[in-house]
């Protein structure tokens, strides 16, 4: 069952073009990385898809519905949700406020006093209950993490996009965020994430779509597609299974 | 058709000197990042200078000019070195906190005019201000026709500057990217100094050509501000010929319009097209 | 040190409601009594122009239309058909609540220093349209008949009514700062992106605000109005008024009510008297510097920044 499929999708900005005819389906149920080298396009696509930007053409259906004349509010209302590649806490509030507005506006909009409890729930899910009360500005960069997914998961429960989370993590902080995600697995129904950390990304994926230059490469389970000879040449140039050495 | 000709000319003439607020404007917001609301403040002290030197010494303003630039080229390099650089090793002083920054200093500034220049509204009358000059269909006001004439010296030099000199080329590459700038080995410091030193010395300039046209006093600054302001947003930070041709567009919007309707909601037919053209393009005209 | 509690702030608010209701019965003199209506008009349209500037960060620089408009239906009823202002400025703030709906989406698609430009440009065209607007006579002045006969009961109606605004006001700020709009608001101040991408409806929040913000501010103009006995129609629309409110909720901060009602006590109080000490040029001098110094040293106005926890506890570590 496909939850999200995008379609022709094409991004230019200015002489750049960020996607040519780019697709990708994720199905119910799943975990899908979205992986390639630098550059090749998986954050534009993470903000076309939450409508932060607009294709140039192409379409981004989600369960049928044609995301792309929605504005990101309307989109966040129907369950998509995301995580910050660089981590966007609202700093001047409190962590607990921080993940409110998603419990009164989200796809799940709840009144004042199940929302407060809510939230503390969630904190507590990811592990920040004990500082709840906390200015998010004095967050170290490990619990802004945390409240990033705490917040989208007080959005959505339907699709969660994670925008590299794993990016400039320690080997047992990755361990860590691995953990993390297993544990709020259960909580959404399907992930989308856009990775460079391959020990991560295989550690967590069911399947993978590899783009580059804007470009669909392939798709398929991990253990095939870092095998692909296309994919191979893509990163490396060479006959080295990416990520191979950790 | 007379009529329409003649608002077309004023339009012209009156748009240029908005053109050379707005390009000073500009200058400092590119350079610097700080909104400066009390550039139209130090125009209009410009304007003070040269009315006074006709009248206490008989020097007509434009030749003050002479003195005039130069002066206010030191007071913008110095205001830059003295109070925009350090306030911005220290604090965040850009964008609306700038403006509100600045607005304070043009209230200061404001008041010091009043008490030494008195609040009353002033006009420039030389031998050429009354005369009336005839161009083809239209006639113009010698005082109209020297201001034009001051604005596109001004913004002829500008942009030649902008285009052809190291220092210029520097300037617009520190406006497009001011952390790239600095690593291209251009001195940053020198190089914002110099553009506030010349956003000053603009303004003293069409201080003096604004004062050939329109009479004024301290409180003149408000709504020449409002003009700078629009005419920049329109035209585009950074740009000599965008501004210019908003500030032209400007000038023309009022001047043809005040034909059909009365004077007081020309302003407002103008007003009109600044918010039709956000709503359109919230950054403005021209293409960022 | 924790925010203080809900049941706290109510009673703060009640106390200064008592306060403020019982000020003139202290013996005041006519004149502190109309010092006194100013203070309370400024705290007033501070509080509810931080609505919309302190709480979602789009600091107007045009609120003096709002003023104008609640100033010139109550002066034009009452000066016409004798209708009681009490009555009025509740007309005056529904039609700047109009003003503000219509002129408010194409308004808050614009950030910072535009927004700041476009109310500006707004504020000056509304007060265009109100002076030149056929059959209402704004533009050679307007006679308003004050309130009672002797000029002690008439202070004491205008305080009272401007005071009873001013509570207004602050109810409702407090009501929208504790509620999903003021958590919606804060959001988008802090991080417009961000909280659109978590379901905020942010467009609808701002217009929110700001008819709210207007409506407020119309209601005290229209008090405002009553207070004068010739309005000229330069005074009600200046731009230097719009900078003035802008002025006194950066000054006193802008998280809260509190701040704003600060702002205008001390920036008020300080003006009058330095009007009286050293005079109006100098008192502007001032305020200019004021201006300067709140830019560049007190960034959270006299309130300070919210108080943050994480601080303590490293210290206390």
């Amino acid at each position: 069952m496909s939850l999200l499929v995008a379609e022709g999708i094409t991004k230019r900005f200015g002489g750049v073009t960020a996607l040519s005819d780019f697709g990708l389906e994720a199905r119910e149920g799943e975990t899908l990385g979205l992986i390639g080298p630098n550059g090749s396009g998986k954050t534009t696509f993470f903000n076309l898809v939450s409508g932060l930007l607009r294709p140039d053409s192409g379409s981004i259906r989600f369960k049928g519905e044609d995301l792309v004349r929605l504005t990101p509010p309307e989109i966040a209302r129907r369950g998509v949700a995301r995580t910050f590649q660089i981590s966007r806490p609202m700093a001047g509030l409190s962590v607990l406020e921080n993940v409110l507005p998603g419990l009164y506006f989200g796809s799940d909009p709840q009144p004042a006093g199940r929302a407060r409890k809510r939230a503390m729930a969630l904190l507590e899910l990811v592990g920040l209950e004990e500082k709840a009360h906390w200015v998010a500005h004095d967050l170290t960069m490990w619990e802004t993490r945390q409240l990033e997914l705490a917040r989208a998961l007080a959005v959505g429960s339907e699709l969660l996009l994670l925008d590299e989370i794993f990016a400039g993590l320690s080997p047992s902080d990755v361990e860590r965020t691995i953990e993390l995600l297993r544990r709020i697995r259960s909580q959404v129904t399907t992930v989308l994430l856009v990775e460079h950390v391959m020990a991560a990304t295989m550690a967590l994926c069911d399947r993978l779509v590899v783009v580059a230059n804007g470009r669909f490469v392939t798709e398929g389970p991990p253990e095939e597609v870092v095998r692909h000879p296309e994919v191979l040449r893509v990163y490396l140039g060479s006959k080295e299974v990416p990520g191979a050495e950790g | 058709m007379t009529g329409l000709v003649q608002a077309l000319t004023t339009g012209v003439l009156v748009g240029l000197a908005y053109a050379v607020l707005g390009v000073g404007f500009s200058l400092t917001w590119g350079a610097t990042g700080v909104i400066n609301a009390a550039h139209t403040m130090v125009a209009v002290i410009g304007a003070y200078l040269g009315y006074h030197a006709l009248a206490w010494w008989g020097i007509d303003p434009v030749l003050a000019l002479v003195g005039i630039v130069p002066l206010f080229f030191l007071f913008g390099w110095g205001f830059f070195e003295a109070l925009v650089r350090p306030l911005k090793q220290k604090v965040r002083v850009v964008g609306l906190a700038s403006v509100v920054l600045t607005l304070g200093i043009a209230l200061v500034l404001e008041s010091f005019t009043t008490l030494v220049f008195s609040a009353n509204p002033r006009l420039v009358r030389t031998e050429y201000t009354s005369m009336s000059f005839v161009l083809g269909p239209a006639r113009v006001s010698g005082g109209a026709l020297v201001a034009g004439v001051i604005s596109l010296v001004v913004i002829g030099l500008l942009y030649w500057f902008r285009q052809s000199t190291y220092l210029g080329r520097a300037l617009r590459a520190l406006e497009q990217e001011p952390e790239g700038a600095a690593l291209t080995g251009i001195d940053v410091r020198r190089a914002s100094g110099i553009a506030m030193g010349m956003a000053f010395a603009t303004a003293g300039a069409a201080g003096v050509a604004l004062s050939l046209i329109y009479t004024f006093s301290p409180t003149t600054f408000v709504s020449w501000l409002v003009f700078t302001f629009l005419v920049v947003i329109l035209g585009g930070v950074g740009t000599v010929v965008g501004v210019t041709v908003a500030g032209l567009i400007a000038g023309l919007v009022v001047t043809v319009s005040s034909l059909v309707i009365p004077f007081a909601w020309a302003n407002l037919v103008l007003f009109g097209v600044l918010i039709l053209v956000l709503l359109v393009r919230p950054t403005g005209l021209a293409r960022r | 040190m924790r925010r203080p509690s809900n049941r706290t702030t109510w009673i703060l608010i009640a106390a200064v409601a008592v306060g403020v209701a019982l000020l003139p019965f202290t013996g005041m003199s006519v004149y502190s009594m109309s010092v006194a209506f100013t203070v309370m008009f400024y705290a007033a349209v501070a509080v509810a122009w931080n609505i919309l500037g302190g709480y979602s960060g789009y600091e107007s620089f045009g609120h003096s239309a709002f003023v104008g408009i609640g100033a010139y239906t109550t002066a034009i009823l009452l000066s016409e058909f004798g209708l009681s202002p009490l009555l009025t400025s509740f007309l005056g703030a529904t039609l700047a609540a109009l003003v503000a709906f219509i002129v408010g989406y194409p308004c808050l698609r614009l950030r910072g220093p535009y927004f700041a430009l476009v109310t500006l440009v707004v504020s000056l065209a509304v007060s265009v349209v109100v002076v030149n607007l056929p059959g209402l006579n704004v533009a050679s002045g307007i006679f308003v008949p004050s309130p009672a006969g002797s000029p002690v009961m008439t202070r004491f109606i205008l305080y009272e009514s401007i005071a009873a605004v001013f509570l207004i006001c602050v109810v409702v700020a407090r009501i929208i700062e504790r509620s999903q709009l003021g958590i919606g608001l804060a959001a988008i101040r802090e991080d417009e992106e961000v909280a659109a991408t978590q379901g905020v409806p942010t467009t609808r929040l701002k217009m929110a605000a700001f008819v709210v913000s207007a409506a407020l501010t119309g209601l005290a103009g229209g008090i405002l109005s009553w207070s004068r006995g010739y309005l000229d129609p330069g005074d009600m629309f200046s731009v230097d008024t719009s900078v003035l409110i802008v002025l006194l909720a950066l000054f006193g901060g802008r998280r809260s009510w509190i701040g704003p009602l600060i702002g205008a006590v001390v920036v008020t109080l300080g003006r009058e008297f330095l009007f009286i000490v050293i005079g109006e040029d100098a008192a502007q001098i001032l305020y200019g510097a004021l201006l300067v110094v709140v830019i560049l040293f007190m960034p959270h106005g006299l309130i300070g920044p919210r108080p943050r926890l994480g601080v303590e506890q490293e210290v206390a570590a």
